[in-house]
């Protein structure tokens, strides 16, 4: 009681110093959002399309610190394939032999490929070794004095099936021809790889490092000990790290997808097709697809405008939410630039997202103040401050909770998510700035132009609302009301029962980003029809001493665990060291298939791994590790999971010579380990926390059981159906789906909360719940309605969106964003009838804070 | 050839490890990080395991390993080959199960003397044997010191024989219970024996590297070596009846010998591999008592088998596949539907089953 009283008065000391900014120095406030918004634009406009390998990756994870470990030693996960197949019948054949030579060539020449790491029939490093009468013979592949002439040709065919080529470099068939090439993650013209060593240690200790010496990794420590605010820069700096800056520069994919495109377009033939296909590459794609996204948002704004037209009967009101809004997102992608962020293809979610929230705040706002102007007679600038009386305090809390919510996510240590979060909030900084200072300001400038014509359009609109709300108030009467928690719960139960089935990772053939029938996804299928290699693998890093590659037992272990990982299921082929040095015994042993393997002699074993170099990637200079291609059929979670438990589990059962150490993993299938892996530890705690803080948030708001209950407990069943919607899609819980389902949680706590609070306040006004309900859904219930439609018809358009997370996201928001709306204004008041009475015990205290007074203020120049 | 190699490969080891010493000075020590398995003793500090023979893995895709021989045992199909592979088949080659293996090296060669006795050899001297017919299988000889067994021959239930590289030569009385290592001038040369043939009761042949030619009067006791028409190595031979043989080898090199037992010997003692010459003259082939078989490509041929019209067929690298005239007068190319180095080949039914680098491969009608 008296807590409720304090906090009435801590509401009112709160609205007294917010509303002169907004209401009595309005033209300076309106000019100064005005400015800002230019700023802010002018920021927008600087935003690049930025997406980062590493940064999809949970760097924490101890997979990934064996990623970054041995970065430099065998190169990352980032590797391209370009096959060229010749539709004119086997490659050996002077015009198609030239058009891979010079594909070589101009792919040596792209800006940030790894020139150590070009691989193709034409490199030096491929070659053959055979004993002839009387000596040793050995040679490139494709010989030193090459001219594309047929007899040439024939030595080529016959040099290819003695190097052990066929599968990798040159296909089953023989008729598609291969160049593998990795990439450099930072432009080696502007920076180095020295960060990724750095990031390979654990946070605490690079967090402790560099409060200890006041600077970030790479900066020199300030003379003298460093200031309290050098050190509170240096940490906040790693926190922040991996964004482009000093002396680093992240390698431009689109740019590098561009230059692949051209190389495409130029040798392309009649007789010649090129399979493109890499990580690159899709960034590439992703990128222009998510233009296209870019033209949705357009799409939607302009979709969310016709139905405000309808919705609230006049142009210039409709006009007013959808420009707020737009500058809301405006504000947002300001900022993202100001903080030095780019915009990732994943996080196109974000502004979708912010244009949501915003409108659903600004029509709220708007119709509660239109309500005042119509049926009380207020004037533009009374209603205006009736309204943010009533709504400033649920709605800041909304978005504060939201805020907070977006902000858990955060917690995943993978950094695109952890740039969604910030980008979220600093989208919601812009929402808050418009919705609680903006929009009232302007509200309290408009003259309605025809008031009159507006009251009589009004009233009749929402007589016809009226009917079928009067009906909708059976959900408050006891048996309706227990039907509909019974049917709520037995989904929520059922949806939660689901969740055992909800994949992790992903579910699909092809690159998960793309659709299926992509290009992209064409040109993979077409690379693993015809090469054993392919983009999806595992590397295992084998750790052992220096030289342990000339040591018998370090290599046939090696070898054993090759063999055993060979004969797993959803592996395609295993490459090695061990592998490449048996072909190369076999080399110098007549070539005969019985001496491939490894030789016992340490002389020998030298020999023959000494034909292969370090900058094939098998082995680092020392040769004290050595990597395990395990290239694999397909990136589904269960053939990811399946084969690093395979490894641990030879590991603990199998390996015999234990000065080995089997590491997991690197490539990209080691990557999308580490990421599953994280996601599935992390799903679980971010639901809770976004559980916890919006309880908080509800407990602050309402101050009753049954205010945290009503909006919880629907918004619970709808996160619990969220799972089974996964399982009837396909959808896999991953990177870009994990913040999707906190998304919606956030709007559907928004939903909840602005319904709940007319609710309550009816109640404690000494309305019959049914009286409070039917209030309910004439004001913010109806705007509730309004904007779960108007939401869902914008994020439908996602289902057209060329990327397939997007329609992933798509898919689960448009559920999230219905099922919440559902669950406000149906299942809430069937709980309310049990709960609500809890309202009651503080009967006459006034949720929404004077909103009547405001009428009786003569245009806001009274204070009370 | 592989002494050839030997000063220039301790050269390149000791260069390389200068490298990598000087290598190691310049790194950072690396930053060690908490993984799964870090708890253990850092690698080079453990000792290395003993070196003893440990049976093979069973794994799903045993018929794809490299298998480097096929033969028949009653109706059932045994094929051996990398890892201690050995799998059979029951249904003449459609479908494949491993059987356990005591060893986990190489087998290179797997032989029955009857539908259930049979032996297989391979590196580290390795000899298992079986006694129903290839599913059940114990180890005879092992000794990571040994050379690598290339093949065996058993002439009864006690008396076999099994060599190898740089001429390990072993022989038992007991059923193989006991192998005793055999010294005599042949092997003493330490050329590898390629392939081991039994033509009647009691002539064996033997071919190898390096032109090594030998045959034998006494069932495998004493063995002379034959003047050799060419210098390159012979990777095996097919007995044609009687003492005819064919032997093939390295760059498509094919002979054959009309009566092994009047062919010309030498003395191993006086034979120089490094300067031994290929003749090149029919006549001066002939007096040798051998006729090349001009063969239409230069790959290395690695098996064979005799096809029911008398035809030989031989493989080798990258499926390359080449076959006679039943008179064994020309050899031509023939196309089988087979990918990468084949190593045996074996009609069964009407229908040719090759193994190889791939595994087993099913190649459809006899060419």
């Amino acid at each position: 009681m008296t807590a409720e009283i304090a906090s009435n008065k801590l509401t009112r000391a709160i609205l007294r110093v917010v509303e002169p900014p907004v209401f009595k120095y309005r033209s300076f406030t309106l000019g100064l959002l005005t400015l800002l918004t230019v700023f802010f634009m002018f920021q927008a406009s600087q935003l690049k399309p930025n997406a980062g390998w590493l940064k999809m990756v949970p760097k924490e994870h101890p997979y990934m610190q064996t990623f970054m470990e041995y970065y430099k030693d065998f190169g990352g996960a980032n590797t391209v394939l370009i096959a060229l197949h010749n539709k004119k019948g086997d490659i050996y054949q002077p015009e198609f032999m030239e058009t891979l030579r010079k594909v070589e060539e101009d792919v040596f020449n792209v800006q940030g490929v790894d020139r150590a790491r070009v691989t193709s029939i034409f490199s030096p490093s491929i070659l053959y070794v055979e004993v002839v009468e009387g000596g040793l013979s050995g040679e490139n592949v494709i010989p030193s004095d090459y001219t594309p002439t047929p007899e040439m040709m024939e030595r080529i065919r016959i040099n290819v099936g003695k190097a052990s080529v066929i599968g990798r470099l040159v296909s089953e068939d023989q008729e598609s021809a291969l160049v593998q090439f990795e990439l450099l993650e930072h432009d080696p013209s502007s920076g180095t790889t020295a960060d990724l060593e750095e990031m390979s240690k654990p946070m605490s200790e690079r967090l402790r490092a560099a409060w200890s010496s006041g600077a970030r990794p790479g900066e020199l420590p300030p003379e003298g000990g460093p200031s309290f605010g050098q050190r509170i820069k240096a940490v906040s700096g790693i926190l922040m790290a991996n964004q482009p800056g000093e002396g680093e520069a992240s390698l431009d994919y689109v740019k590098i997808g561009e230059k692949l495109e051209e190389i495409r377009k130029k040798y392309e033939s009649e007789n010649t097709s090129i399979h493109i296909v890499g990580f690159a590459k899709v960034v590439h794609d992703m990128t222009s697809e998510s233009y296209k996204v870019a033209g949705f948002f357009f799409i939607a704004l302009i979709v969310m405008g016709a139905l405000l037209w309808i919705y609230l009967g006049s142009l210039p009101l409709a006009l007013i939410v959808v420009s707020t809004s737009f500058v809301s997102c405006i504000w947002e992608m300001g900022l993202l630039h100001l903080v030095g962020y780019g915009l990732d293809p994943f996080a196109m979610l974000v502004p979708f997202l912010i244009m949501a929230v915003s409108v659903s705040h600004g029509v709220q706002y708007v119709s509660s103040w239109a309500n005042e102007i119509s049926t009380r007679n207020a004037s533009s600038h009374q209603a205006s401050l009736a309204t943010f009386r009533s709504l400033a305090i649920p709605g800041l809390v909304a978005l504060l909770t939201n805020v907070v919510g977006f902000l858990t996510i955060y917690l995943i240590n993978i950094q695109i998510i952890r740039e969604m979060a910030i980008n979220a909030a600093l989208g919601m900084v812009g929402v808050i700035m418009v919705n609680k200072v903006l929009l009232p300001a302007v509200l309290s400038f408009i003259k309605l132009p025809n008031l009159a014509a507006f009251r009589i359009a009004t009233e009749k609109r929402e007589r016809i609302g009226d009917s079928i709300f009067k009906k909708m108030t059976v959900f408050c009467r006891r048996k309706p009301a227990i039907i509909t928690i019974t049917i709520s719960l037995l989904l929520g139960v059922y949806g939660a029962s689901q969740y055992h089935n909800v994949q992790i990772g992903d579910t699909t053939d092809g690159v998960p980003e793309l659709k299926p029938d992509s290009r992209f996804n064409q040109d993979a299928a077409e690379v693993a029809r015809h090469f054993t290699m392919g983009v999806d693998h595992l590397k295992v890093i084998a750790e052992s001493f220096d030289n342990g590659c000339v040591d018998y037992g370090v290599m046939s272990e090696l070898d054993r665990f090759s063999w055993y990982m060979k004969n797993q299921p959803g592996v395609r082929d295993v490459l090695s060291l061990p592998e490449l040095a048996k072909i190369a015994n076999s080399g110098l042993s007549e070539g005969r298939l019985d001496a491939e393997v490894l030789p016992r002699a340490p002389q020998s074993l030298a020999q023959s791994t000494a034909l292969v170099p370090p900058t094939s990637g098998f082995l680092n200079d020392t040769c004290s590790a050595l990597a395990l291609f395990i290239f694999t059929t397909d990136h589904k979670a269960k053939t990811i999971d399946d084969l690093t438990n395979a490894v641990k589990a030879y590991v603990k059962e199998t390996q015999h010579d234990h000065r080995v150490k089997f590491r997991l993993a690197s490539g990209n299938i080691g990557v999308m380990a580490a990421t599953n892996e994280e996601v599935k530890r992390n799903e679980l705690p971010v639901i809770a926390y976004v559980y916890v803080v919006i309880v908080i948030f509800l407990w602050l708001s309402f101050r009753t059981l049954s205010g945290v209950l009503c909006v919880i407990i629907p918004l619970s069943v709808v996160t619990a159906l969220g799972y089974a919607v996964m399982v009837w899609m396909g959808i896999g819980q991953k990177v870009a789906t994990l913040p999707v389902l906190a998304f919606a949680c956030g709007i559907g706590v928004d939903y909840g909360i602005y319904s709940y609070s007319v609710i309550a306040a009816g109640l404690r006004k000494g309305m019959t719940l049914e009286d409070a309900y039917y209030q309910k859904m004439r004001s913010t219930g109806k705007a509730t309605l309004f904007t779960g439609v108007g939401l869902a018809s914008g994020v439908a358009l996602w289902l057209f969106s060329g990327l397939q997370f997007q329609r992933d996201m798509g898919v689960l928001l448009l559920f999230g964003f219905t099922a919440n709306m559902i669950g406000a204004i149906v299942v809430l008041p069937a709980l309310a009838h049990f709960l609500g009475k809890e309202e009651l015990k503080y009967a006459g205290h006034d949720l929404t804070l004077g909103a009547d007074d405001a009428l009786s203020e003569e245009d806001g120049k009274k204070k009370s | 050839m592989s002494r050839m190699m030997l000063p220039a490969a301790a050269a390149m080891l000791a260069v390389w490890a200068a490298v990598a010493g000087a290598e190691e000075e310049f790194s950072a020590p690396a930053a060690v990080s908490a993984d799964e398995t870090t708890a253990e003793t850092p690698a080079a500090e453990q000792a290395a395991p003993t070196d003893v023979p440990r049976p093979a893995l069973m794994v799903t895709g045993a018929a794809k390993a490299r298998l480097l021989d096929l033969s028949q045992a009653g109706k059932r199909l045994v094929a051996v080959g990398q890892q201690g592979v050995i799998v059979v088949s029951e249904d003449g080659g459609a479908n494949w199960k491993q059987v356990p293996s005591p060893a986990s090296v190489m087998l290179t060669r797997v032989r029955f003397l009857t539908d259930k006795l049979g032996w297989a050899v391979g590196y580290d001297g390795t000899i298992l044997h079986t006694a129903d017919g290839g599913l059940n299988w114990t180890l005879q000889h092992s000794d990571p010191e040994a050379r690598v067994l290339y093949d065996v021959l058993f002439l009864d239930t006690q008396t076999g024989i099994a060599a190898g590289a740089y001429g390990a030569f072993y022989r038992t009385t007991d059923g193989g219970k006991t192998w005793e290592q055999q010294h005599f001038p042949l092997a003493e040369m330490g050329q590898h024996f390629n392939r081991l043939l039994r033509l009647d009761a009691q002539t064996l042949f033997a071919a190898g590297e390096r032109g090594l030619l030998a045959r034998s009067m006494d069932g495998g006791v004493n063995w002379e070596m034959l003047k050799s028409p060419y210098a390159g190595s012979y990777f095996g031979a097919i007995a044609l009846g009687g003492r005819s043989v064919i032997i093939y080898g390295m760059r498509g090199n094919v002979y054959v010998a009309q009566d092994v037992t009047t062919a010309p010997t030498q003395d191993p003692a006086q034979y120089d591999p490094y300067t031994a010459e290929t003749l090149t003259d029919p006549a001066a082939i002939a007096a040798l008592g051998w006729r090349r078989v001009d063969s239409p490509v230069k790959e290395s041929l690695f098996g064979g088998t005799r096809l029911p019209d008398g035809s030989v067929l031989l493989v080798g690298i990258n499926a390359v596949a080449l076959k006679s005239d039943p008179a064994l007068g020309s050899l031509k190319l023939v196309k089988l539907p087979a990918a990468e180095t084949l190593v045996d080949v074996l009609p069964y039914g009407g229908k040719l089953i090759a193994v190889g680098r791939r595994g087993v491969q099913n190649l459809g009608a006899l060419p």
